[in-house]
């Protein structure tokens, strides 16, 4: 009781604590977002009170299923999927949406469709063999839906049964409802034939089943009414066939034109359909009765490669259909076809070198969707952009952050070389602001307000130019997604200053490929000027299976190649090519703008590749020790390597294999975590009676996390403190293996200086009174008891003191899982270090390092010199799930996967950037800003003060020299 | 501002005896009563003796303060204020300034004999004294301060001054 009331007490003693609520928007911005759509949005509009709500209903890669608005392209609603329940398929008629997800695709969830609101779940019979296509058809009228799943029909409304297929070899892929049956229809390719089912669909009785040889290149089809269209490709013909229920009508063939494909634009119940012919004619087509197709309209032959159809009703009903392709001059040109009315043909200026190529297409009214293969989508209406989103940013691979230079007119100023003259004219010059400077000076200092944008920057302001801010809260934050796309945002406001697509080098015209990021270093920028450049370091796997190593070095500030320079983005970024084949690992020497790269046979590339940089190597390579993880025929391994030249083999330098990291049988590892990098302010901790425990600050420190292999035995998932030079382990813990869902291990950990902090799921207390629950440790290494110190910081990994290590650690119960954590970085390291966590119920906190104090004792008070010197506080099984710890409001921050952390130019100051499915960005002061008077200082007041007090003196000195002179007289 | 009396004027050396009474006064009514006596008063060793233990009692009196102000300083309790602070810059100053004007405030207690009444040598014993008593001051006035943690006792308050040099070997990440 006095324990939890004390931890309170210490808790309500900062007065800053939680965000205030004017500081939301200011400091912070947030980006909701949906992912990169995976299928070609479709419009579904509803009229209320005569106005009509038109949403784009869209899945995303990222598992979600979301509503944008169609006017503004606002996320109206969005449902996160679990990763381990992927949409399968999902479904809108009316007002309903349906989702098929999960494994087998047996989880049903119907929303609706204008505000998310979860209308139903339910968990489907799964099918029997493996999973080939769901489809969902609504019974008109009752509400009532049948749901296909390979070989299960089930229907779900009032009246349930599920139709199980007698041949489960024969997998159906859709399911047609006609007012006489319900019939599946599936191809395959492997027996040659179209398999139909008719069911009752009142009762679920099987009427009938049948199935009808095709030749065995046909492997899709469409349904239009109650026909199935099919290309055959060895003739190029048509076939199609008629469904009644007892399923013995023929197939029937079109030759008369040589047909390529057939499209489903999503009007089966206009009965019409595209068939696209291989001159590049495009048909409209509708099955007429007794069987006959007949071509509505036809698009003429298009001149380019890739065309895309799109159908949609209007609010008349009456249908439409959208003809998108690329010509050879990659020109966009659009046709919209409506019966009975003029072809409204436009063209879009999609600039295909910033948001690539068309990858779906929908049509609302005369209003185009379109998604491209960077993950943008945008509405078009005639050729205006109305809205564009840039959904790339929910698969971001890397980011950093890059300092602004300083503004153009204080940077280049030359003070040598410069004539009076020319000094007096800038200074003249530089002085023309001083009114309005003094102006703003003045109006800040009376009204308290903070200064508008030089010093703190608010998130609204998009008009200033990118220079650093007095505070250096304005950065340039690089993104790199698994689009291949690069972006840059502004920290200030989250706009995106600009954005450019990898190019493909010597596989982007005719093969094709992906550009995959996997480093991103900021380096000091090439030539006069005082900026940063960015190198982002990418593997361009070909299609032909061929990967190489690509590099691109850009200006943060516009997006600009450095190297290859270019004149102006519009173009494509093509980077440098490095190494031809895959990239081992790549480094960064420590301070130096030399990286370098190691390739597949271990060769050491410096880059950039100058004399400079090999002489930095060569005079290095007795001292570079590189651990990182290679894959063996047993499972990835931490190997530690050397640096080494032998002419004989290789010109270059080579890395040798030095160590290996043991693990216990079974054990497996999972991933790295590296250390984070910052200036040490303090070398120990100065306890309560004035000794200090000495950190352990061995800079080769990084952590393995392990897996376990062996399910029986369950030995736990590890977590390694490893010194890089030689591989011994300096701290090590075995945590059981989470089971929350499958058994997995869960683990999260961060390592900095001497503190490291992991967080695991106990699933089983081991003690008495232990629970299952979430748990997070820290642990502090120090060179040994107070006073004892070894000099770890300078000692080689070879000496013998360099295994003297003590562990402090201590556990709490934390209230919540976590999916990424970090610590919160300053510019001198001064500040103490906040824990940054992203939680799993879409938060961050910020959990303070005095509460993660591994001394907080247990077993008695702390003495009065404990508490004022170390602010020691009694220990507390239970890290306080405190709401004001949130520093993401009240934003949803969904699927965090990672958060890093920037210095501003203020010491109190830290930049934290989360990136998930949301992109999150706001400054924390884990000591209080301690740096900037507070925004309540009372200014006026301390001058009126000062005044005051002047004003005394100057009426006081005369009366007080007047009676000095009088007692003199009467001494 | 403290008074002292002037013991010089009993010595028989003084330079005040030969001035004359002033105006009023008459020297030949006492003089004679004076004169039967001075056969009585004391020799000029005596004097001394007084004046020793009276330099004694001077050597003492700060030890003899010391309770009050270890009163006032547990009444200013362990904060860094700006009382205690006060109190602890008056009881670390005044040893100081006490020993400074130390040969100073002793003359006025040097024997007749003395040949340099200001010299360190005259009343030694009772400077010594005067310099314990004093220390016991300081020393007083130092623990005051080391539990206020203001003395740099500990290796932690010398942390901020170690440097450490790069390590041999670096690891990369």
């Amino acid at each position: 009781m006095f324990r939890s009331l004390f931890v309170a007490l210490l808790l309500c003693t900062p007065l800053s604590l939680a965000i205030h609520e004017s500081d939301v928007g200011v400091i912070d911005w947030h980006k909701k977002l949906i992912g990169v759509p995976l299928a070609p949005p479709i419009v579904h509009y509803a009229v209320t009170n005569k106005t009509t709500q038109r949403v784009l209903l869209v899945p995303t890669s990222s598992n979600v299923l979301a509503a944008l608005n169609a006017t503004d392209g606002s996320v109206v609603w969005r449902y996160v999927f679990d990763n381990s329940d992927g949409i399968a398929s999902f479904h809108v008629n009316g007002d309903a949406v349906v989702a098929l997800s999960g494994p087998g695709a047996t989880m049903m969830r119907s929303f609706e469709s204008l505000t998310g609101f979860l209308s139903f779940e339910k968990r489907l019979e799964a099918p029997t063999t493996e999973l080939s296509a769901v489809d969902v058809v609504f019974e008109p009228n009752t509400g009532a839906m049948f749901v296909l799943n390979t070989h299960l029909i089930t229907r779900v409304g009032e009246v349930q049964w599920t139709w199980d297929a007698p041949d489960k070899q024969m997998p159906y892929s859709k399911l047609v409802h006609t007012g006489a049956a319900l019939y599946a229809v599936g191809v395959s390719q492997a027996t040659a034939s179209l398999h139909l089912a008719a069911v009752n669909p009142i009762t679920g009785a099987q009427i009938n089943t049948a199935w009808k040889h095709l030749p065995p290149s046909v492997s899709s089809f469409v349904v239009s009414g109650d026909t199935v269209i099919w290309v055959v490709p060895a003739t190029e013909s048509l076939g199609f066939v008629l469904l009644s229920p007892s399923l013995r009508e023929s197939i029937r063939t079109e030759k008369t034109l040589k047909w390529l494909a057939v499209v489903d634009v999503d009007l089966r119940d206009k009965e019409l359909f595209v068939g696209v012919l291989t001159s590049g004619e495009a048909r409209v087509l509708k099955v007429q009765e007794g069987g006959v197709l007949e071509s509505m309209h036809a698009f003429p032959a298009n001149d380019g490669p890739q065309a895309l159809f799109a159908g949609g009703l209007d609010e008349e009903g009456a249908p439409y259909i959208a003809r998108l392709w690329t010509s050879t001059a990659q020109a966009i040109s659009v046709e919209i076809y409506t019966p009975g009315k003029d072809v409204v043909k436009t063209s879009l200026p999609l600039n295909t070198h910033k948001h690539g190529t068309v990858a779906h297409l929908a049509i609302d009214g005369l209003r185009l969707v379109i998604t491209t293969s960077t993950g943008a989508i945008q509405a078009w209406e005639k050729d205006q952009l109305v809205w564009g989103r840039e959904e790339s940013l929910a698969t971001i691979d890397v980011a950093t952050f890059v300092e602004l230079p300083l503004p153009e007119r204080i940077a280049h100023v030359n003070l040598e070389d410069e004539s009076i003259l020319a000094r007096l004219a800038r200074q003249i010059e530089d002085a023309q602001d001083f009114p309005a400077y003094a102006a703003a000076f003045a109006e800040r200092f009376v009204t308290g307000a903070p200064p508008r944008e030089e010093v703190v920057v608010s998130a609204h302001d998009r008009s200033a130019a990118l220079a650093r801010d007095a505070f250096g809260f304005k950065q340039v934050l690089v993104t790199a997604t698994a689009y291949g796309s690069l972006f840059g945002l502004d920290t200030a406001s989250g706009a995106v200053l600009w954005t450019r697509v990898f190019g493909l080098g010597w596989a982007g015209d005719s093969v094709g490929g992906v550009v995959k990021p996997l480093k991103i270093y900021v380096v000091e920028g090439e030539g006069e000027s005082e900026g940063k450049d960015v190198v982002v370091i990418a593997h361009r796997k070909a299609n032909n299976k061929l990967v190489d190593t690509v590099l691109f070095r850009v200006d943060p500030l516009t997006g600009a190649s450095v190297t290859p320079f270019e004149e102006n983005t519009n173009g494509l970024l093509e980077g440098t090519d490095v190494i031809q084949g895959p990239l081992t690992e790549a480094f960064r020497i420590p301070d130096s703008d030399v990286i370098i790269l190691i390739d597949e046979f271990f060769q050491i590339n410096p880059y950039p590749d100058t004399e400079a940089s090999v002489a930095l190597i060569a005079r290095l390579a007795s001292k570079l020790y590189l651990p990182f993880m290679e894959n063996f025929s047993d499972g990835p391994r931490i190997v530690g390597h050397g640096l080494k030249l032998d002419k004989n083999v290789s010109d270059k330098y080579l890395a040798y294999r030095t160590w290996g990291l043991s693990l216990p049988a079974g054990a497996r590892v999972k991933s790295i975590v590296k250390p984070r990098v910052g200036p040490v302010a303090s070398l120990g901790k100065v306890l309560g009676n004035r000794t200090t425990l000495y950190k352990y600050l061995n800079p080769r420190m990084f952590v393995v996390l392990t897996e376990d292999t062996e399910e029986s035995t369950s030995r736990g998932c590890g977590v390694y403190v490893v010194d890089g030079a030689k591989g011994s382990v300096l701290y090590s813990a075995t945590v059981p293996v989470s089971v929350q869902g499958r058994p997995e291990c869960d683990v999260h950990a961060t390592l900095a200086e001497n503190w490291l902090v992991y967080h695991y799921y106990e699933t089983e207390g081991e003690r008495d009174g232990e629970t299952k629950g979430w748990r997070i440790v820290t642990v502090e290494l120090y060179e040994g008891g107070p006073d004892e110190k070894t000099q770890s910081s300078d000692m080689s990994a070879f000496s013998v003191d360099s295994m003297q290590v003590e562990a402090l650690e201590q556990s709490y119960v934390y209230a919540h899982g976590i999916t990424a954590i970090t610590t919160t970085s300053t510019k001198f390291g001064i500040t103490s270090k906040d824990i940054i966590v992203a939680t799993q119920n879409n938060k961050i906190h910020a959990i303070p390092r005095r509460m993660l104090n591994p001394r907080r004792l247990k077993d008695r008070k702390p003495t009065p010199e404990e508490q004022q010197e170390e602010l020691l506080i009694p220990y507390d099984v239970i890290m306080p799930d405190d709401p004001r710890r949130t520093i993401s409001h009240t934003y949803e921050v969904t699927n965090t996967r990672q958060i890093i952390t920037s210095p501003a130019l203020l010491e109190s100051t830290s930049l934290v950037f989360a990136y998930g499915l949301d992109l999150f960005l706001t400054r924390v002061a884990p000591s209080n800003t301690f740096d900037i008077l507070n925004k309540s200082f009372n200014k006026v007041q301390l001058v009126l003060t000062v005044c005051g007090l002047a004003l005394g003196i100057v009426i006081a000195k005369p009366m007080v020299r007047r009676k000095r002179l009088r007692e003199r007289w009467y001494q | 501002m403290s008074k002292s009396l002037e013991y010089a004027t009993l010595e028989p050396a003084s330079k005040w005896r030969n001035l004359s009474p002033p105006p009023g006064f008459s020297k030949s009514s006492s003089s004679t009563r004076v004169s039967s006596k001075t056969s009585t008063a004391p020799p000029p060793e005596a004097y001394n003796s007084i004046k020793e233990t009276r330099a004694f009692d001077f050597a003492t009196a700060p030890a003899k303060s010391l309770p009050m102000q270890a009163f006032m300083l547990y009444m200013s309790g362990g904060g860094v204020q700006i009382f205690s602070m006060g109190i602890v810059f008056m009881l670390l100053l005044s040893p100081f300034k006490n020993l400074a004007g130390m040969n100073d405030a002793f003359a006025q207690f040097a024997p007749s004999t003395a040949k340099n009444p200001k010299a360190f040598t005259t009343l030694l014993l009772q400077k010594l004294v005067y310099i314990a008593c004093n220390a016991l001051t300081l020393g007083v006035g130092l623990w005051k301060c080391r539990s206020m943690g203001l003395l740099p006792l500990g290796t932690g308050d010398w942390l901020a001054f170690e440097t450490r040099g790069l390590a041999p070997e670096i690891s990369l990440f």
